[in-house]
């Protein structure tokens, strides 16, 4: 029985492995497989529905719907996996230092990561990005100053738990320098949690920023991502449906592969973790 | 309890202080300026613009000004709505987000638990396959797409309930099945594994033992225990709702303070941000503060302190 809800779960975590990896591939190539150009208008074909000349049909301007996706794919995609790449940077030096030195430095630096953990993290990211601006970049950047602390919060409870390992003390006997345990003994038995954290981050930057695009508070046109699209299809939605319906489709898949992948990453990395149950 | 709660109040004045500094600091620091506009103003009017809201003193002087009224429980002038002070307007949104809030905070923890209870009953069984789809919805699908679909198939087309605004009863249901499901969706997992570890213990197979009905062993005896660390999240769960409000009250264009802080920042009227950020800010610190109380109530061993 729980065998069988384990192959299940690992079923899931290879489809959506395909299909993210498809995704991506499709992202990247967006200028060979997108059959109109990004911004290319045809007032003849204004609002068209799904059809095929235009897959997903046409906008209100007369831009294809399909690949203005494709390209939209690129930046949604690009967002979420930098912004796991930079918390994960920033998170994992934090975490460590706070839960290897220990002692008042891991109150003081895990009382700021407690700040920012509680307080709403759409609030917060709103504010950064006031403050740096609302480019892509600006997006990027304030979604990873948020979301880093999820990864120290992570790492610090991994670093806390190795650190009592027979191993550590010996090395510690050994007489080994802090910079060979921290880096050798302990850094790289935090990876498989650390994975886990990663893909979870990801889809969570994606829904972030779609988010802010579609309350009008993210990237900026001439950009669009799949946030922004959803916002353009549902100024729409009453009469021509399909505009909104791709976005929020895309949008929807994605995040649900990136947790179906990061779930059996879960199980088979960190099963100790695993929040629910088998039954 | 009393001395807790003081205690409590008195170390959330730092706080405040610390969020209000670092709010400040931040909207001084963004480059460009309240009243820039496309075609510049006259520079006579520019100047008493900025005399009026005192934007022409130098930033400590801006700074002590405005924690003074802060102080006094003065918010300041917004910078949009013209003649409207930010105490204005938050008086007028902060009970239409603090009614959907609680309504979709009780819908969640109803939903949730329940879902929990259900699904940690059989584990395995088709009610716990259910339980397992709506929490992987729950978790992927995005505010703003389940708001949409809601609002296209139960508004637009079948006309059962309105698409926008808040002016009774039937306005509310869309906003807060919106805003709750996701809550719900989180609290059911929790709930489902905290409740299955409590199965194990002891005292549930002693209450088994005696032959109690199963209802009456999860109700009685597992759910309490159970409930612990669901209380614990209260606190994130809060936070969560302030960020789905955002969304929600800007798809159903509700009144509420969600909606105020996304103008004011497009608007970038500074005063009103800050206020909204203070306001959430304590609604944060009043949260964290019933789960302490309310641990202290389910686990008397918290209590000892």
């Amino acid at each position: 029985m729980g065998n069988a809800r384990l192959h299940t779960g690992h079923r899931r975590g290879w489809i959506s492995l395909i299909f993210l990896v498809a995704l991506g591939t499709a992202a990247l190539g967006a200028s060979w497989f997108a059959p109109y150009g990004y911004q290319q208008q045809d007032p003849r074909a204004m609002l068209l529905p799904p059809g095929w000349s235009h897959l997903m049909g046409t906008d209100l301007l007369g831009r294809d719907l399909f690949s203005r996706m494709l390209y939209g794919a690129r930046l949604s995609l690009s967002i979420g996996l930098s912004t796991a790449l930079i918390s994960v940077l920033i998170g994992t030096v934090y975490g460590a230092v706070s839960g290897y030195v220990g002692g008042r430095t891991d109150n003081v630096l895990m009382r700021w990561v407690e700040v920012v953990y509680s307080l709403p993290d759409l609030l917060l990211i709103i504010l950064i990005s006031v403050l740096i601006g609302r480019g892509a970049i600006g997006i990027l950047l304030a979604l990873s100053l948020v979301s880093w602390v999820t990864v120290a919060r992570v790492i610090r409870g991994e670093v806390l738990k190795i650190c009592t390992q027979e191993y550590i003390v010996a090395a510690r006997a050994a007489g080994a320098p802090h910079r060979v345990i921290l880096f050798r003994h302990i850094l790289p038995n935090t990876a498989g949690p650390l994975l886990v954290t990663v893909i979870y981050r990801i889809p969570a930057a994606i829904l972030a920023e779609s988010t802010l695009s579609f309350i009008g508070l993210g990237v900026p046109p001439p950009f669009s991502s799949w946030g922004t699209l959803a916002n353009d299809g549902w100024a729409a939605m009453k009469f021509y449906p399909h505009l909104i319906i791709f976005p929020a489709a895309m949008i929807f898949a994605t995040i649900l592969a990136f947790n179906s992948l990061g779930e059996s990453a879960r199980e088979r990395l960190d099963p100790g973790r695993t929040g629910t149950r088998r039954g | 309890m009393l001395p807790l709660v003081l205690r409590r109040l008195v170390s959330a004045i730092p706080t405040l202080f610390i969020v209000a500094t670092l709010s400040f600091v931040l909207m001084r620091l963004v480059p460009g300026g309240p009243f820039d506009r496309e075609k510049k103003l006259p520079p006579a009017i520019q100047a008493n613009v900025e005399r009026k809201y005192h934007l022409d003193e130098p930033v400590w002087k801006q700074y002590l000004l405005y924690m003074g009224s802060l102080a006094r429980g003065d918010f300041g002038p917004s910078y949009k709505y013209l003649g409207r002070s930010v105490n204005d307007i938050l008086r007028e949104a902060f009970p239409v987000s603090l009614q959907l809030g609680l309504f979709s905070l009780v819908l969640s923890v109803l939903c949730g638990v329940g879902t929990g209870i259900v699904s940690a009953w059989r584990p395995g069984s088709w009610l716990d396959r259910g339980g397992g789809l709506f929490s992987v919805l729950g978790f992927s699908l995005p505010t703003f797409v389940l708001g949409s679909l809601l609002v296209f198939s139960l508004a637009d087309s079948l006309h059962f309930f309105p698409p926008a605004l808040w002016e009774g009863w039937r306005f509310t249901v869309l906003p807060v099945v919106t805003l709750s499901f996701a809550p719900a969706a989180f609290l059911a997992r929790l709930c489902r594994a905290s409740l299955l570890e409590v199965m194990e213990k002891d005292f549930v197979r002693t209450a088994r033992a005696k032959g109690l009905r199963e209802s009456r062993v999860i109700l009685r005896h597992a759910l309490k225990n159970a409930l612990t660390p669901v209380v614990s999240v209260v606190g994130p769960l809060t936070a969560g709702l302030v960020t789905g409000s955002f969304v929600v009250e800007t798809i159903f264009s509700l009144p509420g303070m969600g909606k105020h802080f996304v103008t004011a920042v497009t608007n970038r009227d500074y005063p009103l941000i800050m206020g909204v950020t203070l306001m959430y800010t304590v609604l944060i610190i009043l949260a964290n503060m019933i789960v302490d109380l309310l641990y202290g109530i389910l686990d008397p061993r918290v209590r000892v302190e």
